[in-house]
């Protein structure tokens, strides 16, 4: 009791050093706990994703991240559609979703918000059949899917439209066509939201990768439905071996995708870690400087402490107890910040971008782990001027000025 | 029953200083007993000091004996040290050495707090003390908000708080003026006879030495 009435009161002594310390802490906890909250966030809307959809294989540009996105697959090139009647014929391939994505930001005259990545989006070329089987969580808003899927036309997620201000008969530019809005989705809380479908051939045509006389249409995702999934393995095997694709495309069961995704998210949960630490450790080496000068001012106190027969132990666990409550007010501190933080990053994204699938989660994990931090960055700070005011010897101490 | 508070045989502490090995205390040699006002003084550098800190268990002799109620004190640990000098000894120092965060009352309750007396007990046991040195109604105060003198009281009540046998005082009256130089020094007298304790004061005022009930002079590490 008498050194946690002491602690307190030695902290409460020096207001301004103690807050200036707790929030400098604060600051390190929030901004670890806002970036594992997008990191959570990331690997949450991920998992939606692949969960959601009803795929077993998916085949991207050889080189490309198989993500069960198309859109992810476009940066890496394209491939022949020509492969795809070679997948159907495939014994255990019950299903074949021949799709061409591109980047796009439309050019128009207004939009709501959005500045330098504002709207970007990416305009997917699907088959009949792809919004239904293969997205089948999407819901319209307004519209209509057109029957017979072929044309023009366009059906647009929740978040470009939003941004862009496009409404059932609105006309966009894409490529070389015009396209006439027919369609807009509900938020789904996936990168859907920042997408917008057409017919495939329509898209092709639009970025001239249509197919030709002299030349087969151009691809960069297709998604595969099997028969028995417990030999998808085999199958995507086979779709590799396909003569003459063997170098343009690469395919992978779900299930090897998901693993891989998990591989990637924890690397970027890692980097994302990473840079928290470095924060942390510039927190850890703040207490230390404030309570190494806390304690140099003390060194008379405590050899007055000690003189009264006051033991070494005594006067460690004063110094440990004084980072420990500083620490963890800081890390309760930190954890409000990083909400608020994780709240502003959520907000900011969907002002800015349209869309609402980057979302920070805070889970009660990270905001534990944050107080948890918070008190080995306290503990392990004051180790060492604990250990030094307690070695110190009396009679010097005792003279210090 | 032995009335010998604390003996020394032969007590040597020699410092380096820079290049130099300076001889603080060579072969000091003292009983005292039980009881017994002993002030010590001497000039500057002369050893005051340096036995005050052996006498006190605050440093160690380099060479000699020194027997605390008859225990050799240079066999024991430095655990056993701070629980002999927690409920045997209190000390009073010049610049009084209060703790800021703490009221009086609370600087009182510390070494009894340390020692494990219950709470009700440190808190009517300062109460007491701090009554006896004339502060009853500056309990709450802090030593901020205390004169020089009242300081000095409180800290003498606290080298009281666990009811020490010996009270080790190191130029109390160094940093007071004379009014309070002499209720200082009467405080102790009255301390002294009231309850028998066994004070050693160093000082440089002769005349504060002058009320002790034996006086030691040192030159160059010994007592003359």
């Amino acid at each position: 009791m008498e050194v946690l009435r002491l602690a307190a009161g030695n902290l409460t002594r020096r207001r301004i050093r103690t807050a200036l310390t707790v929030m400098g802490v604060a600051i390190a906890i929030a901004f670890t706990v806002g970036i594992l909250s997008i990191s959570e966030g990331f690997m949450t809307s991920f998992e939606d994703v692949v969960e959601k959809q009803d795929i077993d294989i998916v085949v991207v540009p050889k080189g490309a991240a198989a993500m069960p996105i198309p859109d992810a697959a476009s940066a890496a090139g394209d491939f022949p559609d020509t492969v795809v009647a070679e997948i159907a014929e495939i014994d255990n391939v019950s299903a074949v979703y021949p799709t061409f994505g591109h980047m796009f930001i439309p050019e128009v005259e207004e939009m709501a918000s959005g500045g330098a990545l504002g709207g970007m989006g990416m305009v997917n070329g699907v088959p009949d059949g792809y919004l239904d089987d293969v997205l089948s969580y999407l819901e319209l808003n307004e519209g209509v899917i057109p029957q017979p899927w072929e044309g023009d036309v366009l059906v647009v997620g929740s978040g470009m439209a939003e941004v862009y201000l496009l409404g059932i008969g609105s006309v966009i530019t894409i490529g070389t066509s015009d396209f006439e809005v027919v369609g807009i989705l509900k938020a789904s809380g996936t990168f859907d939201d920042a997408s917008y479908f057409a017919p495939l051939k329509a898209v092709q045509e639009a970025y001239g990768k249509g197919p030709t006389e002299e030349q087969p249409g151009s691809l960069n995702y297709i998604a595969i439905k099997v028969d028995d999934v417990t030999v998808a393995e085999e199958t995507a095997l086979e779709i590799n071996e396909i003569e003459g694709f063997q170098s343009v495309l690469a395919a992978q069961t779900m299930d090897s995708v998901v693993d891989k995704l998990g591989e990637l998210l924890g690397m970027a949960r890692s980097i994302h870690f990473a840079l928290g630490a470095v924060s942390l450790l510039i927190g850890v080496l703040f207490i230390l400087s404030t309570m190494l000068m806390a304690v140099s001012e003390r060194v008379r106190e405590i050899g007055t402490m000690r003189a009264i027969g006051v033991h070494r132990s005594f006067v460690f666990q004063l110094i440990i107890i004084e980072a420990t409550i500083t620490s963890v007010v800081a890390g309760i501190f930190g954890c409000i910040g990083g909400i608020i933080l994780s709240r502003l990053i959520t907000v900011g994204v969907a002002e800015s971008m349209g869309v609402s699938y980057v979302e920070a989660v805070v889970t009660p994990r990270i905001l534990v782990l944050g107080i948890v931090i918070a008190l080995i960055m306290g503990i392990s700070a004051g180790l060492y001027p604990a250990w030094r005011i307690a070695q110190s010897n009396i009679v010097k101490a005792l003279r210090y000025e | 029953m032995n009335d010998i508070v604390l003996e020394t045989q032969n007590l040597v502490r020699r410092f380096v200083v820079g290049d130099h090995e300076v001889t603080a205390l060579n072969g000091v040699s003292l009983v005292v007993n039980k009881g017994e006002f002993i002030s010590i003084t001497g000039p500057s550098g002369s050893g005051k000091t340096s036995l005050l800190n052996i006498l006190g268990c605050l440093d160690r002799e380099d060479s000699g004996v020194l027997l605390f109620e008859g225990r050799d004190v240079s066999q024991m640990s430095d655990r056993c040290l701070d629980d002999l000098r927690l409920r045997k000894m209190g000390f009073v120092f010049q610049t009084f050495n209060l703790f800021p965060t703490l009221s009086a009352l609370e600087n009182v309750m510390f070494p009894m707090g340390v020692a494990g007396v219950s709470r009700n007990d440190q808190m009517g046991r300062a109460e007491e003390l701090l009554d006896i040195v004339g502060l009853s109604l500056r309990m709450r105060h802090r030593p901020r908000q205390l004169s020089a003198g009242e300081n000095q009281r409180v800290s003498i009540a606290r080298s009281l708080a666990n009811n020490p046998v010996l009270l080790l005082a190191d130029e109390p009256t160094g940093n007071l003026d004379s009014k309070n130089t002499k209720e200082i020094t009467d405080l102790f007298k009255r301390i002294n006879q009231a309850f028998s304790t066994t004070i050693i004061m160093v000082t440089h005022d002769l005349a504060v030495a002058s009320g002790a009930s034996r006086q030691i002079r040192m030159m160059d590490g010994k007592i003359t």
